[in-house]
Parts: structure tokens; C-alpha cells; sequence
């Protein structure tokens, strides 16, 4: 064993931790950054469709995948079906592939019982902070990390004190019709925000419009994500030491209940002992967990903050909706990613049904995606299924979005001893099953888009998300995880404080979607971002509070 | 020609030759990239790539000749090298080593069989292989199918794309 002494310990390089070790390190900490991936190769899978995380038919890009990165968490639906695991395991982690739309959550979100009631059957909760508390952290993020985007014509969008730092994207074709005939539907279309560089930011390039973006690295580093941002000003500071292929196996607790540090397997299998006076935790919603549960110690023989049982539980991702069909005319453009336009009219306040989702016009299916797709009444294959997709792959038209889904207390992750990983650990079980609530939800938003390409004109539409019994999209372990460990007030239901730390121990922090409340009715990473940054800055500013 | 309008030329017919040139050059790689001529694959016996070969064609056939297209159709499976593609995908440590004895033992039972009786008779294998099939013709040409990017083209698609050259409501493609 190998045994080393360290200020603080960050434990993943994604979203959170990228974050969380710009901001220790910039204030002096020394700071260890530990990461189970390694730096991804874009100059090696370039834009190879059948290996991106978009469309993984061969393998996952930068990962996880091999015998070291593979997935830690299962779907359980009856037959113990498998999650694709999404999210990378590299240097950024889903950063480095994201679609990288950097949406705030509405106001509303941070209040869902205030604004809602109660929901029997949930565990809909109030979040210990509001949005005006995470606001600067949001400009902060925006500003680092680079977004573009407008909120002009918007009105449904929380205030911003700082406008965007970069202008939106130009429309395509498709985005420009779907924009004109939403407003002649009386919808208020606004553009996507992006964590993209619109134009040269921060001493990288302007986006160069691939077709092959969500899913694969950028090949000129225009997508910004913890890899190319906050990650290199981190080890600039030279008080952040970055560690890959380093897999955090428990996290140190001693008899008397306090937390010293953490353990962690390297490429060569040897075990490491770091002694940190502050540790922070950012694996991800479903990791994260894990990582709790399986560190017990004699008080907390359940895992690390969990004598009342609730890590794992809560958890919650978006229920996708979408539908798709064909126009008339040609919309696609070789100039890509897609994705334009947006509408936040059908977040909240829906007829019978709480929260609701943006939705959005599309990224481009690369066309392994497409020729996978079903079309009803088009043949399967033969020169007849060869013409209609050369006569059809141009003329589609799509707009889906996310159905914020309801958090349970039944929800849960649960460990599966049967099931282990490379090191011996327990793999995670995905249980539980989706509140009535989000059935209506996604059904009523898929019309939605369903309404809003119909009046495009688009014909042989296709709704997915729409079959109120099928369990669409439920317990997703696989993208936009979140709520594992839920922020609060009371320790006997939440897991950790309003500055995501966890209760029982001064020292240990959680930055990633695990501290959610509910996951917005959006793509959740720039508020995973903005946390990461507010946790990060409390620990700067306590620094004798936390053991600094 | 204004002068625009003559820099707008130059830059379509540059972008035009350098995909082009990087197509070539990118099936070029793929060939060297596969076996020696002799034995040309890696995880099938000659029979069974002759029988998928077959199979493949008839899921995506390749155009007919006509006066229409210029006799320059899109071919389909066998010249797009959709049987390359599986082939190096059921190799062992590939992607697709695990379907290989479903591949095998179907594959001797299809010998006399068209594509609709495949279908009928063994719908889960048939789908597995329409699977397959559609990867290989309309993946990336780095795995072996999809030769000359014949998908891409069928398609109008930039392909390979040439980095700086996607411009918005601009087409540059092949």
C-alpha cells in the first residue's frame, strides 16, 4: 500500500469535478484529482459512427467499456435488463461527447412542493436553496466554461443578472421552420443555449458546424466541457495534481466515525491510502452512491451517510419524448449539430399533470442512426427500403424534449452483491417503477411535439414516449442521473446539506446531479456545474470549519 | 463572375477535390487495413461470406444501370463490402465474436434460402443480420463496410468531412 497526504481529494473529472478542483486549487489547496478514465482520444475514434456514445454499435467511444471502465449500475424492470452506459469514463468525462445544451432550471424547479402540494405517491420536495442562490454560480459557469445562447423572446426564462458571453447559434433549415410555425401556434421559440463556442472564446475556436457532434469529441475543441476549461487552469495553478486510470474504491472512515481520506486502485492494480482533510465526491448520480454505500464503517455500517437509509433513493432522469416525420422539402444541411430552436411553454403549470420539459428541435441522426429507425408501412429492407431512405433522410423533421420525472422514496439504487465489478465491488441495481404522474406528462409533451411538426406540414409522423402503460424512459441509469443524493434540510431525509455536504461528516462533499432535488425539466449540466461552484466556493470560504 | 462570386467557386470545388481526395485516401487505408488478398477473411469461412454476400445484396441490392442515373448507381451490400464489415466484427476479440457461432450455424442452413425465407424461418437471426447489414452499409468506412462511402454519397452527405469546411446554409457535399 502507498500511502500519501493531501489537502483535498476530488473524485471525477466530469461536470462537478472539473469544477470543484478549479476552484480548490485557484485558492491554494493542494488538490488531488482522481479520475477511473484517461485523457479521450479524438484524434483516434474521430467521427466514427458506430462507436460514438450517440451510437455505440461497436463500443463506446471513450468509454466505459473494457474490463476496467464498464458500467456500475443495471436497470431492473422484471428481467434485469441492461442500461447503456452513456455517460464516458475519460478525462471530462460526458463533457468531453455531450450535446453540451446549458439550460438553468426555472425557478419554479427549486420549489415543486411550494408551487405543486403534495403528490401522493412522491417524494416532491422543496430544495434548501432557491434559485437566486445558485444565479451567480450559473453567470460563473456560463462565463468559465463558455455558453452561448439568447434568451430573447423567451418569457418563461428565470432573470439573469449577466447576459450570455457568447451570441446564439445561427438557425438551420429545420430549426428555422420549426421556429416560424411555433410562433404562428402562438409558442414563444427562443434559441438553445450551448456550452459551444458561437465564436472564438477563451482562446479556442468558433464551432464548425459537424454534423457528428453529440455523441463525439470535437475535433477543434469548440464544445466546451471540464476537459478544456476548468481542468487545465486547475493543473496551471500547480496546486492540482490530476491522476487517471485510478479507480476510487472506499472512501476512508475510522472507528470513531471521521473521515480521513480516501482509497484508490491505479493502473497496476496497487492500492493507494490518500490522507485528505476535505474530500469531494463527483462520480456521478448513480457512482456516487455507490461509492457511499460501499464504504462502511463500524457507525455507519450501511456506507458513509447512510444510517437512514436514504442513499440511492430519489432518484430521477427525463422521461424522453419525440416525434418525428417527413416534409416536403429538403431540410438537412451538411452543417450541423441541429438542435436550434427551443420552447419552454410546456415546463410547468400543464393541464393535469405536474412539471413538463422544454422541448426542442433535434440533433442530427448520423445515418447508421437513421437506417435503424422504423417507419410504419416502409419495408424493412430491399431496393424499396433503400430508395425511401435516399428520398426520406433529408426531409425529416424532429422535435422531442425531457419530461421531468417525479422522484419516489421507492426509486431507489440498490447494491447487487451477486453482480461484481473489475475490483470486487457491487453493481447497482436501478429499481422501482414511474409515478402515474409522469405517464400523463409524457404522453401530453410528445403531442406537443407531435402538434408542432404537423403543423410544419410533416407527414407519416412518429410519437415515442406516448403509450401511457409502456415504461419509457423510467430509471434511465444511463443519462441525466440524478437525485441519489438528495440536498435538504432534514437528515433523516436527505443525505446531505444546502452546501452538499454530507450530513455526519464536516468534511465530505457531493458535486454532481446526485444532490438534486428533482432534475429540471432540461438537460441538468449546467446546474450540476453551478453547484459545483457554490460547494466549492463554501469549502474556500470555511476552510477552518471543514478541517482546512 | 464577381470577384465573390469567384472565391465562392474556388472554395466548393477545393472543399469538393479535398473530400474527394480524403475519400480515396480513407478507402485506400481500409484496404490496407484488411487481410492479405489470399485469405480475405478473418472470421468466416469462404462458403459462409459467399452465402451472407448473397443475402446482404438482397437486403440493400445495388441500383440498376440506367440512363437515368448515368450508369453511376449506388451499389449495394456486395460492393459497399457490408460482408467485410461483419467479417471483421465476428473476429476474435471483436465487437461481434459472440454472435459468430449464431452466424455460423444459420449461415450452412441458408445456403438454398432467399431472403424471405431467411425471414420467415429464422426471424431472430434474420434480424440480427438486417442489423449487421444496415451498420455496415451506412456505418463508417473505417470498419470495413460502406466502401467508397457509397451510403454517404447515396445520401448527399459530406464524407468524409473536411474539418473547417461546414459552412451554415452552405452544401458542400460530395
Amino acid at each position: 500500500m502507498i500511502r500519501e497526504t493531501v489537502d483535498a481529494v476530488v473524485i471525477g473529472s466530469g461536470a462537478g469535478g472539473g469544477c470543484a478542483a478549479k476552484v480548490l486549487a485557484c485558492a491554494g489547496i493542494k488538490t488531488l484529482l482522481l479520475e477511473r478514465g484517461e485523457w479521450a482520444k479524438g484524434d483516434v475514434l474521430g467521427e466514427d459512427d458506430l462507436a460514438s456514445q450517440r451510437s455505440p454499435c461497436l463500443c463506446l467511444g471513450p468509454g466505459p467499456g473494457g474490463a476496467r471502465t464498464r458500467k456500475c449500475h443495471y436497470h431492473y424492470n422484471g428481467d434485469f435488463g441492461v442500461v447503456s452506459p452513456w455517460n464516458a469514463a475519460c478525462v471530462g468525462s460526458g463533457t468531453v461527447t455531450y450535446g453540451a445544451m446549458a439550460w438553468r432550471f426555472l425557478e419554479t424547479d427549486f420549489g415543486l412542493k411550494s408551487h405543486y402540494g403534495e403528490l401522493p405517491g412522491s417524494s416532491i420536495e422543496d430544495w434548501p436553496i432557491t434559485y437566486n442562490d445558485l444565479e451567480p454560480f450559473y453567470c460563473q459557469a456560463e462565463r468559465e466554461i463558455g455558453v452561448s445562447g439568447s434568451n430573447e423572446g423567451n418569457p418563461f426564462a428565470a432573470p439573469r443578472r449577466r447576459p450570455f458571453p457568447m451570441p446564439p447559434f445561427s438557425l438551420d433549415p429545420e430549426s428555422k421552420l420549426v421556429w416560424k410555425t411555433g410562433r404562428k401556434m402562438g409558442l414563444h421559440p427562443f434559441y438553445v443555449p450551448f456550452l459551444r463556442n458561437s465564436i472564438p472564446y477563451n482562446g479556442r475556436p468558433a464551432c464548425i458546424h459537424q454534423h457528428a457532434c453529440v455523441g463525439f469529441q470535437c475535433p477543434i475543441d469548440a464544445k466546451n466541457g471540464s476537459q478544456n476549461t476548468v481542468l487545465p487552469v486547475a493543473l496551471a495553478s500547480g496546486n492540482c495534481e490530476l491522476r487517471i486510470r485510478s479507480m476510487v474504491t472506499e472512501l476512508a472512515v475510522d472507528d470513531g466515525g471521521r473521515l480521513t481520506g480516501v482509497r484508490y486502485v491505479d493502473e497496476n492494480d496497487k492500492l493507494h491510502e490518500i490522507s485528505a482533510k476535505v474530500v469531494v465526491v463527483a462520480c456521478g448520480s448513480n457512482a456516487t452512491a455507490r461509492l457511499l454505500m460501499t464504504s462502511r464503517s463500524k457507525l455507519f455500517p450501511n456506507g458513509a451517510g447512510n444510517n437512514h437509509d436514504v442513499v440511492g433513493r430519489n432518484i430521477t432522469s427525463h422521461a424522453y419524448v419525440s416525434a418525428r416525420g417527413f416534409v416536403d422539402q429538403e431540410l438537412y444541411t451538411s452543417a450541423g449539430p441541429g438542435a436550434g430552436t427551443a420552447f419552454m411553454d410546456f415546463c410547468h403549470d400543464n393541464p393535469g399533470f405536474i412539471c413538463g420539459g422544454v422541448l426542442h428541435t433535434d440533433f442530427r441522426w448520423v445515418p447508421s442512426v437513421f437506417a435503424a429507425s422504423q417507419w410504419p408501412g416502409v419495408p424493412k429492407w430491399g431496393k424499396a427500403y433503400k430508395d425511401f431512405v435516399r428520398t426520406h433522410f433529408r426531409r425529416m423533421i424532429r422535435v422531442c424534449g425531457p419530461h421531468q420525472q417525479t422522484p419516489r422514496w421507492e426509486n431507489r439504487l440498490v447494491l447487487d452483491k451477486s453482480r461484481k465489478d473489475y475490483w470486487g465491488l457491487p453493481l447497482m441495481k436501478v429499481t422501482g417503477a414511474e409515478h402515474p404522474n409522469d405517464a400523463k406528462g409524457r404522453c401530453f409533451l410528445s403531442d406537443r411535439c407531435a402538434d408542432i411538426i404537423r403543423a410544419c406540414g410533416a407527414k407519416m409522423v412518429v410519437q415515442t414516449g406516448n403509450n401511457p402503460k409502456s415504461r419509457n424512459g423510467w430509471g434511465h441509469g444511463g443519462q441525466h442521473q440524478s437525485g441519489s443524493c438528495r440536498m435538504g434540510t432534514d437528515p433523516k431525509k436527505s443525505v446531505t446539506d444546502k452546501w452538499a455536504r454530507v450530513w455526519d461528516f464536516p468534511n465530505l462533499f457531493l458535486a454532481d446531479g446526485s444532490v438534486h432535488v428533482n432534475n429540471g425539466g432540461m438537460n441538468p449540466v449546467l446546474t450540476i456545474m453551478a453547484l459545483a461552484y457554490r460547494t466549492a466556493s463554501h469549502i474556500v470560504e470555511n476552510r477552518k470549519e471543514v478541517g482546512l | 463572375m464577381t470577384r465573390k462570386q469567384f472565391l465562392k467557386c474556388g472554395l466548393t470545388a477545393g472543399a469538393a477535390a479535398g473530400g474527394l481526395a480524403a475519400g480515396w485516401f480513407g478507402a485506400g487505408l481500409v484496404e490496407y487495413m484488411g487481410s492479405a488478398p489470399d485469405t480475405p477473411w478473418k472470421a468466416l469461412a469462404p462458403q459462409e461470406a459467399e452465402i451472407l454476400d448473397r443475402l446482404a445484396e438482397e437486403l440493400i441490392p445495388a441500383d440498376p444501370p440506367s440512363l437515368e442515373n448515368g450508369y453511376k448507381g449506388i451499389p449495394g451490400a456486395h460492393d459497399a463490402k457490408v460482408v467485410r464489415y461483419i467479417d471483421w466484427q465476428l473476429a476474435p476479440d471483436a465487437p461481434y465474436e459472440k454472435h459468430l457461432l449464431t452466424y455460423r450455424s444459420h449461415l450452412a442452413m441458408c445456403k438454398k434460402l432467399s431472403a424471405v425465407e431467411v425471414e420467415k424461418k429464422f426471424p431472430e437471426f434474420f434480424d440480427l443480420l438486417l442489423k449487421h447489414v444496415k451498420q455496415g452499409f451506412f456505418g463508417h468506412p473505417r470498419h470495413g463496410g460502406n466502401a467508397g462511402w457509397a451510403s454517404y454519397r447515396m445520401l448527399g452527405l459530406a464524407g468524409p468531412s473536411v474539418t473547417g469546411r461546414n459552412i451554415p446554409g452552405e452544401e458542400n457535399h460530395l
